[in-house]
């Protein structure tokens, strides 16, 4: 099943350009839920009102403010508004390479498969040069009238595009106090490392479905039915006093058997 | 000037359970991201991603269709 | 299960994840005021039928963590609280009346246009066009109540094993009550190892797969994608690969050579758009053109829009030592 694509652009490394076809790298499959008028039951609809006068405000007649400091807005116009509209264009400007570790993957934002618009030598033969390079193309674009900013890469022999966050959107841990506590034993890290090599494997990602949407969809089907569904409660975890070590011991003899 | 409201249960007492009853659900909050059609926000795990130019709208704009979402531009 | 369920690639994992440079002295969004929330002003008398608000909250920097749960592997507990790691992209534009009064959003019934109030509203799933089953937030949680209250670390992977692609988002975890000393092993032994922990839990009515690493003795849950929520290249549609000329491929590594660079040029990161609002707006402010003065009474809603990392810091800084503050 083909998908329809989202943009098309030219990857621009300078003088070269690769046309490309920008798809979506993931599927939602949430359940999605829909917001409703409890009496009615029928989806909501949204206004925006003037809180002093209580009355709506029409779309046309909404104006815009940044807010510089809580408690102070300057209005802009629609003129200055535009003016921080960024120009359309179709490239996908490529500003450096940088070797494909350096940038963390915490940054990463949501990825795209880039397939090729006709040149596929072009396209193929990037994919190929990044992928021996070991290399990353830190990237800008402007899609719909919005700035983003994305690593070029590549998966197998073809390229993705994934968005970047901005710098201060990912808090680094080095920035906060480390929780303080005893330390562990010399007996108890023991444990706990072979606990953990007993339950250490490779990643299948395949391995793990989402059961919880299934269970959801379920339930819907039960109350569509006209069913009543009893409430399953958690059973109340109760705090274990066993000593940490008592712990270690005993789950290790639990995963051994196992 | 007071708004037009449609509420079945008057406003009873201002004690904690009222407080507590009265309390938004996380889904009810402003939340983090913002709608790319409205602008208003809501929280991550309430967003409509259409299928078309794969930007995020909240579920008052969603489109939604069988089982495919679209936001109004796409639509 | 579709036969083309992606593999994960390996390889494109930093080593030794090397933040962008300033990231990690960062303090936060930068706002003009600094981190200081927004103090409570007295609402003006008959302005909205607001809920009462809670004094208690709207003065305090005190931001719940959205979930709370217990992380276990074997039979060992450790209780936590969960806290976005991610900030939230800052707010751009307010939308205002022509005086510059900040606009509320209300929900209405589209056809008789009655007012619904914010807590009212519910939530429901679609079964027909226009027929909705409504699903109520115990409901949703009774489905899979375990779940919902643990995260359960059942196996152990290498770190470079993780395909980047699989990230969504990520979250700390702060531990609770007495859980510091196992929080800590637990930590210890990941980053010892180059480690992280898979399990599956479910928050907000969703579950997620999670990796858990450690990262400076914090524990960070990084949620990743379910393997048939990322599409393969097939599925897409992309054409089957062409093994290129090595006169191209050539030609494309002088390309890249050119634009070579050691380091992220972190100012490609920057909000530029955000920047330049911000800019217009204070050489607006500056003229004292188009200035309005707000009063907004505290918004019920507003909770978690707070500093995120005056919250994590308290946080993580309470969870020390034994008898952590009961959180109310």
């Amino acid at each position: 099943m083909a998908a329809r694509a989202i943009w098309k652009a030219e990857v621009e490394l300078g003088s070269t350009k690769v046309p490309v076809k920008m798809y979506s790298a993931v599927t939602d499959r949430n359940v999605r839920f829909r917001l409703l008028d409890p009496e009615t039951l029928t989806p909501v609809s949204q206004r925006m009102v003037n809180p002093d006068s209580g009355r709506e405000v029409e779309t046309e007649k909404i104006e815009r403010g940044y807010e510089v400091q809580p408690g102070l807005l300057v209005k802009l116009e629609e003129e200055e508004l535009a003016q921080l509209e960024p120009k359309p264009s179709r490239e996908i400007e490529i500003v450096a390479f940088v070797p494909d570790t350096e940038i963390d993957h915490r940054w990463y934002d949501r990825p795209y498969y880039l397939g090729p618009d006709g040149d596929q030598d072009a396209y193929f033969a990037l994919a190929d040069a990044l992928k021996k390079e070991g290399r990353e193309g830190l990237a800008r674009w402007t899609m719909r009238g919005k700035r983003y900013v994305g690593a070029l890469g590549t998966e197998g022999p073809y390229l993705v595009l994934i968005t970047l966050r901005h710098l201060e959107e990912v808090v680094d841990a080095s920035a906060l106090p480390r929780p303080q506590s005893a330390a562990p034993t010399n007996a108890e890290l023991k444990m706990a490392e072979q606990l953990v090599e007993m339950l250490r494997g490779s990643f299948e990602p395949q391995k793990y479905r989402d059961e919880y949407r299934e269970r959801v969809m379920e339930l819907i089907e039960a109350k569509r039915k006209g069913k009543v569904v009893p409430l399953k409660k958690a059973r109340a975890k109760k705090a274990d006093d066993a000593s940490l070590e008592k712990l270690l011991a005993q789950s290790l003899k639990k995963a051994g058997a196992a | 000037m007071k708004t037009r409201k449609t509420k079945a249960p008057a406003r009873r007492t201002r004690g904690l359970k009222a407080r507590a009853k009265r309390a938004l659900r996380w889904w009810q909050q402003r939340g983090t991201e913002a709608c790319a059609h409205c602008g208003h926000t809501y929280h991550y795990e309430m967003e409509y991603r259409c299928v078309d130019c794969d930007r995020g709208v909240c579920a008052v704009c969603a489109v939604v269709e069988r089982e495919t979402i679209h936001c109004p531009e796409c639509v | 299960m579709s036969a083309t369920t992606r593999k994960p690639a390996k390889k494109r994992w930093a080593k030794k994840p090397s933040a962008p440079k300033s990231a990690a002295t960062r303090k936060g969004p930068k706002r003009a005021n600094g981190s200081a929330k927004r103090p409570a002003t007295k609402a003006r008398p008959a302005q909205r039928p607001a809920p009462e608000r809670r004094p208690t909250e709207a003065d305090e920097v005190r931001v719940r963590p959205f979930w709370s749960g217990t992380v276990t592997f074997g039979l060992v507990s450790i209780p936590v609280d969960l806290y976005p790691a991610n900030r939230p992209r800052q707010a751009g534009l307010r939308m205002l009346s022509e005086e510059g009064t900040p606009l509320r959003r209300e929900y209405h019934n589209p056809d008789s246009g009655g007012r619904i109030e914010n807590t009212e509203v519910v939530r429901g799933y679609e079964i027909d066009k226009g027929e909705f089953v409504v699903l109520t937030d115990e409901e949703l949680e009774a489905v899979e109540p375990e779940r919902t209250r643990d995260i359960s670390l059942d196996a152990f992977v290498d770190i470079d094993e993780l395909d980047p692609m699989y990230f969504d988002r990520a979250y700390f975890l702060a531990p609770r009550e007495n859980a510091g000393k196992a929080y800590r092993l637990l930590a210890d032994v990941m980053e010892n190892n180059d480690l992280a922990g898979i399990a599956r839990f479910v928050m907000r009515s969703k579950e997620y797969l999670v990796a858990i690493m450690a990262d400076g003795g914090i524990l960070r849950a990084e949620t990743m994608r379910f393997a048939d929520e990322i599409r393969t290249p097939e599925e897409i549609g992309l054409p089957k690969p062409k093994k290129p000329r090595p006169a191209d491929v050539t030609a494309m590594k002088k390309a890249i050579a050119k634009l070579a660079s050691e380091q992220l040029p972190e100012e490609a990161l920057q909000d530029e758009y955000l920047a330049e609002l911000r800019r217009i707006a204070e050489a607006k402010r500056k003229r004292g053109q188009d200035v309005v003065e707000v009063e907004e009474p505290q918004d019920e809603e507003d909770v978690g829009v707070i500093d995120l990392m005056e919250a994590l810091k308290k946080s993580m800084a309470a969870a020390s030592g034994r008898g952590a503050r009961k959180r109310a």
